[in-house]
């Protein structure tokens, strides 16, 4: 035994190094490290934002970052955003009605057990038009503190990365180069650089900068809350008449689209259903209802974002708000919409569309043929495989079967790539309203969904705005991925007429891979005045590593 | 002492499989949707229209970038269509082709079969654009076969409608398909000029047979070697 002992010892301990030497961090932990281009801004203004994630072995349930900006018992404004190897980046608008104060900017994913991992960032909005009312009331509350980001100018942090210019002051409108040195590869997030000003005298400021600020913040207790790992829409359906959870019921879930999709989910014993909505992007005007038409059910919609905080315990200072960085501050913001260029150049992503019905055998353009009043009239006159029947029973429709001669009784009829269900709602399209009508008369699936022909009728608007809103339906906005997009400031002509108030002169959530080396070439603006150049990344084990450069532009 | 190992020993991996395990089982899964219209089967067949007699494990890789595993599926080599068994409908459908970019038969096991939707010139009425064809070398070099039959009418009263499969090779090299046979004489008309380079590839390799295997052999070969590479693109 005591040989076999000698071999396996050395094994186990060459297996526990490896472990050890693979995995800076636990393997199913992580780190996440929030960045944004600047500390205080305007009402209307963007934030752009990078969240870097270290972690152990096991990240692939971190793919899907919910972005959010909020105020107290109140998210104003949200994005979620997909993962791009170790980080995620997008902006967020501030939007011009917001009143001055102090905001919270949250960034979260959900972990193992789906439980949310919250980095987040306090952000102090000035409100161009000088609504500051939330602010004033804070400044009431005995334990709120004062706060002035204006003044936070990041610190150097540890020695892998350097940035500097040759010189110090630069001239308005002048290219400035940068270098950017680092030490070995240790970066799985990449490196980012931001460039922008800050104010000219730092360190006279009467209020408290707190490093551990966002721990302040108070939240309500939640314990059922879960993140996952997948964009879902999670909802119940219960009955009118009983309030009952309704179980095996199938929810459809569709956009106004000229080409048709369809995603569904069946309730489970709690009569919830779980929507998977992986391939949207943008804000999505959704129909969501039940097939079953027979009696009446209610769909409610579970939010699929956190809770807000409760406090967020700071204001903004009486002198920062009349400090003169402030002032230009707005006045620069003010200037920029005036002055507005090309807002951003967006890469959206190009997602498979496929009618979920299949490709049209026959489509039909009623704008070819003589003006019909009604859709009855339209069927009958111009659409040769279906028709409109009435009994005592109500209106039903027919679609033909050209292949075997007979019939299909039950047909999807879609307006807009919306299913309907009641035919007579049908009767308000006219030859003026519809674009076109697509007839598909075949017995297809898809997934679960038995296709016993189809009909869809496409509006000149296609926003499913001319018919009635199905029985047991919602149409509620969702909010499904965000397109990434590029900082338009990066790219700023330097003959461009346009006035140049950037205060924001370069923003780059990821540099380009390079060896030891490169250099960042950056317009300055009219603005004079102090700024920094900040190197930052995060290393394996989820340290931040920072080189921060100061300059004027006089 | 023996304890003490075992507890360390039982210690190390459970903190490696618990990491695994955690978590997942809680988050709605997501069922694949495949897509397809009705398939009527044929009567009175004599002889096989499918690739295979019996219903095959099936992972089919579609075009929104999703992967519907172990879907029961046949093969039918007469319409080049590849059929589904619908669990919950409980009928069989025609994948619809449009949606499909691959699928693979029984997946992970040794003798898998990769089939993928061509892209590329039609060649004679024997290959078209968009049909599925089985690969057998996939590089710079494709070399692939395209199952199909034939279904003969029946002349005498009585008899039945006959099946004759057939297989036919093809290989595709920067933009051009070539049908070939499992001969090295079609090799060498692809490369007209390099026909004594590939002959010594041939025999020092010993790989004299024309066979699948060979030739996949042969072509992995021929892609390392870039004058007889370039010896192709120039043929025209």
């Amino acid at each position: 035994m005591k040989e076999k002992l000698k071999y396996i010892l050395p094994l186990l301990f060459v297996f526990a190094t490896a472990i050890v030497a693979e995995a800076k961090i636990a393997p199913n932990t992580s780190i996440q490290q929030l960045q944004l281009q600047k500390t205080v801004f305007v009402s209307g203004e963007k934030v752009w934002l990078k969240n870097s994630l270290v972690s152990g072995h096991y990240n692939g349930h971190q793919n899907i970052l919910f972005v959010d900006l909020c105020g107290e018992g109140s998210v104003i404004t949200s994005r979620i955003l997909l993962r791009e190897n170790n980080h995620w980046q997008g902006e967020l608008t501030i939007p011009d009605s917001l009143e001055t104060g102090v905001y919270l900017l949250r960034a979260y994913t959900g972990n193992y057990n789906g439980k949310p991992e919250i980095t987040s960032k306090l952000i102090s909005v000035i409100n161009r038009f000088g609504n500051n009312n939330t602010n004033e009331t804070r400044k009431l509350n005995r334990n709120y503190l004062a706060i002035d980001q204006s003044v936070m100018v990041p610190e150097n942090e540890g020695k892998l990365l350097k940035t500097y210019a040759d010189q110090s002051k630069f001239s308005p409108k002048s290219k400035v180069k940068f270098w950017v040195e680092k030490e070995g590869n240790d970066y799985p997030s990449g490196i980012s650089y931001s460039v922008y000003k800050i104010p000219d005298s730092l360190g006279n400021s009467t209020t408290q900068n707190l490093d551990d600020a966002e721990n302040r913040v108070v939240y309500a207790r939640s314990d059922d809350e879960k993140i996952y790992n997948s964009l879902i829409i999670s909802g119940k359906v219960i009955s009118k008449s009983d309030s009952l959870p309704v179980e095996g019921e199938m929810v459809l879930f569709s956009v106004p689209d000229s080409i048709p999709q369809i995603i569904y989910s069946k309730t489970d014993s709690k009569g919830e259903f779980h929507i998977h909505i992986d391939e949207c992007y943008g804000s999505k005007d959704a129909i969501i209802q039940t097939v079953s038409k027979d009696r009446e059910l209610q769909i409610t919609i579970y939010p699929n974002l956190l809770n807000p905080p409760v406090q967020i315990p700071f204001y903004i200072s009486e002198a920062t708000e009349q400090s003169e960085f402030v002032k230009l501050a707005v006045q620069r913001a003010v200037l920029q919409k005036v002055y507005s260029f090309e807002d951003k150049i967006d890469s959206a992503k190009k997602t498979f569309k496929y009618p979920f019905y299949g490709k049209a055998s026959n489509v039909v353009i009623p704008d070819q043929y003589f003006d019909l009043d009604n859709f009855e009239e339209i069927s009958k006159e111009i659409l040769p495989f279906s028709r409109i029947r009435k009994d005592k029973e109500g209106y039903s429709m027919r679609i033909f079967n050209p292949d075997k001669t007979g019939f299909f009784d039950n047909p999807w009829i879609l307006v807009d790539g919306i299913p309907v269900y009641n035919i007579q709602d049908l009767n308000v399209l006219n030859s003026r309203k519809i674009k076109r009508i697509e007839t598909q008369p075949e017995l297809r699936c898809y997934g679960d969904l038995y296709i016993e022909s189809a009909l869809s009728i496409f509006t000149y608007k296609c926003q499913f705005d001319e018919v009635k809103m199905p029985q047991n339906s919602i149409r509620t906005f969702v909010e499904t991925f965000s397109n990434t997009s590029e900082y338009v400031g990066n790219k700023f002509i330097e003959s461009s007429v346009m006035a140049d108030f950037r205060d924001v002169l370069f923003w780059e959530p990821v540099l380009g891979p390079f060896t030891n080396a490169a250099q960042v070439e950056v317009q300055c603006s009219y603005e004079r005045g102090s700024y920094v150049a900040v190197v930052q990344a995060i290393d394996s084990e989820g340290k931040t590593l920072r080189s921060v450069f100061e300059f004027t532009v006089e | 002492m023996r304890k003490s190992i075992f507890s360390l020993l039982i210690l190390l991996f459970s903190v490696t499989t618990v990491a695994f395990a955690v978590g997942d089982s809680e988050i709605p899964k997501e069922d694949v949707q495949l897509m397809g219209k009705i398939y009527h089967f044929y009567t009175g067949l004599e002889g096989c229209p499918y690739l295979a007699e019996d219903w095959q494990q099936v992972d089919i890789a579609l075009q929104n970038g999703k992967v519907a595993t172990n879907v029961k599926c046949r093969f039918n080599i007469v319409s080049n269509d590849l059929l589904f068994y619908n669990e919950s409908l409980k009928r069989v459908f025609i994948a619809e082709k449009d949606f499909v970019t691959s699928f693979t038969i029984d997946a992970g096991n040794a003798d898998s079969l990769f089939f993928f939707k061509y892209n590329g010139p039609d060649v004679g009425y024997r290959l078209k654009s968009d049909d599925f064809v089985h690969s057998l070398y996939k590089g710079k070099i494709n070399f692939f076969v395209k199952h199909l039959a034939d279904i003969i009418r029946a002349n005498d009263v009585g008899s039945k409608d006959t099946v004759f499969p057939k297989i036919f090779y093809f290989v595709q090299i920067g933009g051009k398909t070539y049908q070939v046979k499992l001969r090295y004489k079609s090799v060498y008309q692809m490369f007209p000029k390099k026909r004594k380079e590939i002959r010594k590839l041939i025999s020092e390799n010993k790989i004299r047979k024309a066979s699948e295997n060979n030739l996949k052999i042969l072509f992995s070969l021929i892609e390392k070697d870039e004058s007889i590479m370039k010896a192709a693109y120039s043929v025209k």
